[in-house]
């Protein structure tokens, strides 16, 4: 049994392979509060994921983490949480979200800010994020799964902004109404099969998107994308 | 007729939308947007068979309009779903 501090929940992580010891490293949990909830990963939990890619062949201790970050998908949503496909930064004391489809350049946006901004820029995670909400007010939080740049803090930030970054050849950002890049947020979540934790999902993106400002950036991958970005989202509210 | 697979549907944005669930999750992947008749024809139809006059019936009382009134907008949302093959049994 370890115990962790995932989203301020504590998280008993049952797992058998060191590869998921050392990625939840910073994350370990210290204290004497019992689990929140178990997430405990099989060796047929294993196998299913790896029949999942039959012509790729993972090392055990990595799917066991897929498993886990699965499992975690499920569970959240019955505690007013839930996994998210994005990254989030704080910036000037707002907690903003970046969504793209694969390949769009979500993490070179990122990095954009970062590079641009400095330390006024703190990558909260770089890939999967959980948002976890607090009364009315969405909180998201690092994760140990942060993709292959690894980018996270073990930190959290009250989320105020929703962006989707779509590539254009020219910069530029506006409003929108959260319902017209519904269909775009929706590929970005991690849907549960269970149906309480899929509807409670549906629940709590409505909530985020009540009180988010919802964006579109247009961007290249040049710094002035970052530097329209910041003026528009942090300069105009 | 009902539908072939199990769905969860809710408001997300002001937005009626519909998620297959389940063993289906896999079968039938992304969202179906819904207007408030398609709304309520698909909640009817999540809790089981039913024969399309019963289904006709029934969203003509929710709406408080006659049945022949519904009965245009009903019978194009069933052939929709017919058409993408969300629906098994038979209907009209």
């Amino acid at each position: 049994m370890a115990l962790y501090s995932l989203a301020d929940f504590v998280v008993d992580i049952e797992n058998k392979y060191d590869f998921l010891t050392r990625q939840c490293v910073e994350y370990q949990y210290s204290g004497t509060a019992p689990a929140d909830f178990t997430v405990r990963v099989t060796e047929e939990d294993i196998r299913a994921e790896q029949n999942m890619t039959p012509d790729i062949r993972y090392p055990a201790g990595y799917l066991e983490s897929v498993c886990a970050y699965r499992k975690l998908c499920i569970e959240l949503p019955l505690h007013d949480a839930m996994l998210m496909h994005g990254s989030v930064i704080s910036c000037c004391g707002r907690g903003i979200a970046f969504f793209a489809r694969s390949g769009v350049g979500k993490t070179t946006h990122t990095m954009l800010w970062k590079q641009v901004y400095g330390e006024q820029v703190r990558i909260i995670n770089g890939d999967k994020p959980i948002l976890r909400f607090f009364d009315d007010v969405p909180f998201a939080y690092g994760t140990p799964w942060a993709g292959k740049e690894k980018l996270q803090s073990n930190d959290r930030v009250p989320l105020t902004d929703i962006c989707f970054i779509e590539r254009s050849p020219d910069n530029s950002v506006f409003r929108v109404e959260p319902v017209e890049r519904l269909n775009a947020l929706m590929q970005q979540l991690l849907l549960p099969s269970d149906p309480a934790a899929a509807e409670k999902t549906l629940e709590l993106t409505d909530r985020m998107l009540s009180v988010c400002n919802v964006w579109v950036i247009r961007c290249n991958i040049s710094e002035e994308a970052a530097i329209i970005a910041y003026g528009t989202i942090i300069g105009e509210i | 007729m009902k539908l072939r697979y199990n769905f969860v549907v809710r408001n997300v944005a002001g937005q009626a939308v519909a998620i297959a669930v389940g063993a289906d999750s896999e079968q039938f992947k992304g969202m179906i947007k819904l207007n408030s008749s398609g709304e309520m024809i698909f909640k009817i139809l999540s809790t089981g068979d039913i024969t399309f006059d019963a289904l006709l019936a029934q969203v003509a009382d929710h709406f408080g309009i006659s049945e022949e009134t519904a009965r245009p907008s009903v019978t194009a949302f069933i052939d929709q779903l017919r058409q993408n093959e969300l629906l098994e049994g038979q209907g009209i």
